[in-house]
């Protein structure tokens, strides 16, 4: 009988169970900017394949989604949408800002760009490139799964030792 | 750039082409060493082959001989102020209160025929008197053709719409309102087309610089995050 719950029943924490399930499928949001969105596109597609890091199922809905990966320039009239786009979305949830018009603005330094999309929701991997290739963007998903793999129950925003 | 080369001459460089070398050398030495120092410089360009004539610039020409000019006079006498030619294309300029009927001319007339309006935009002269210019380009499938028409008007006048002569011009008229402010009579609905709605100001003018974000809208919109600096 000992033998028996030896090889059937393993322990853990909650933290690590948690941080597991939920690094393991983190369920983006089907929203695309610009040419960035191109590029997320063929991440999720068979060549780069997406889903081998959980993270394939590509929702249309925020109500369903963990993450919102910010692909392509945010102009202001969109940077309105993409607050409401958040707010729906349910905790825990994250954002990727994928290249550099979402992190910073761009080459689009002018009246309609907003320069940097952590001006309006907070960001938790910024990805560079212009646009970013599908490995730097599997790169940065891997990165934010270091991210959810440090939270805590206990604990709210544990910020990850930079490597 | 080509200025090292000179015009293309044989006899030794002269006065002419140490002129483009002087500026340069002034900032360090006084005049007379300065053309020394060109002409020491100058006579290996010489030798070398004979530099490619530059290629003319292009320029606004008066138009020749253009039948479709001629007709439009004959039509509107008081109307037309100049036919010009720039790199091939041909260009109408036109007063503002004939703008509409040269227009309803040039889609219905059977020969000519421009029945696809490409594009609506214009051009701001900030200082002159009458401000903006208004530029359409017409296509005409049945011969092929493409021209342009051009109408300046001030800023305190309404252009007249015309969305009843193509359809098209809705939107391009919305677009040009958006950018330039310059308002269409007659138009069905006159409202922003990129820009929100209640937006303040009008980006393609010259006098907005193209950075300026309306921040009241943003306050108004928008909720904004401090960052950390």
């Amino acid at each position: 009988m000992g033998n028996e719950i030896e090889r059937n029943v393993v322990t853990t924490t909650v933290d690590s169970l948690f941080n597991w399930a939920r690094k393991s499928s983190l369920w983006p949001m089907t929203f695309g900017l610009a040419c960035c969105a191109i590029e997320m596109m063929a991440t999720g597609a068979s060549r780069f394949d997406m889903d081998r890091f959980g993270a394939g199922i590509f929702r249309p809905s925020p109500r369903q989604s963990d993450l919102i990966i910010i692909a392509g320039t945010v102009t202001l009239k969109m940077a309105e949408v993409i607050q409401t786009l958040y707010d729906q979305m349910p905790d825990p949830k994250w954002v990727i800002s994928m290249g550099a018009c979402s992190s910073v603005g761009g080459p689009f330094d002018t009246y309609a760009t907003l320069q940097g999309v952590d001006r309006v929701i907070p960001v938790d991997v910024y990805i560079p490139g212009c646009p970013p290739r599908p490995e730097a963007l599997l790169y940065g998903l891997m990165r934010l799964q270091d991210k959810i793999d440090l939270m805590s129950i206990t604990q709210k925003n544990i910020q990850p030792q930079a490597s | 750039m080509n200025q090292e080369n000179g015009p293309p001459q044989d006899s030794p460089p002269a006065k002419e082409n140490t002129e483009p070398e002087a500026p340069k050398k002034e900032a360090a030495s006084p005049t007379p060493d300065a053309k020394q120092g060109a002409e020491k410089k100058a006579a290996p360009a010489a030798e070398k082959p004979k530099p490619k004539p530059r290629p003319k610039k292009p320029s606004y020409e008066d138009l020749e001989e253009d039948t479709l000019l001629d007709s439009l006079e004959e039509q509107f006498p008081q109307g037309i102020v100049s036919g010009q030619v720039f790199l091939e294309q041909p260009i109408y300029t036109v007063t503002l209160d004939r703008l509409y009927d040269v227009m309803l001319y040039l889609r219905d007339h059977s020969e000519l025929a421009f029945d696809y309006l490409v594009d609506v935009t214009a051009l701001d002269y900030l200082g002159d008197e009458e401000r903006f210019v208004l530029v359409y380009q017409l296509y005409s499938y049945q011969s092929s053709r493409l021209i342009r028409v051009k109408a300046r008007l001030p800023e305190d006048q309404t252009a007249p719409s015309v969305t009843s002569i193509w359809r098209t011009a809705n939107w391009l008229e919305r677009e040009v309102y958006d950018m330039f402010g310059i308002e269409f009579s007659g138009h069905p609905k006159l409202r922003r087309i990129l820009l929100p709605d209640d937006w303040r100001g009008y980006p393609l003018r010259k006098d907005y610089d193209i950075k300026l974000q309306d921040q009241t809208w943003i306050k108004k919109h928008l909720r904004m995050r401090k960052l950390p600096d």
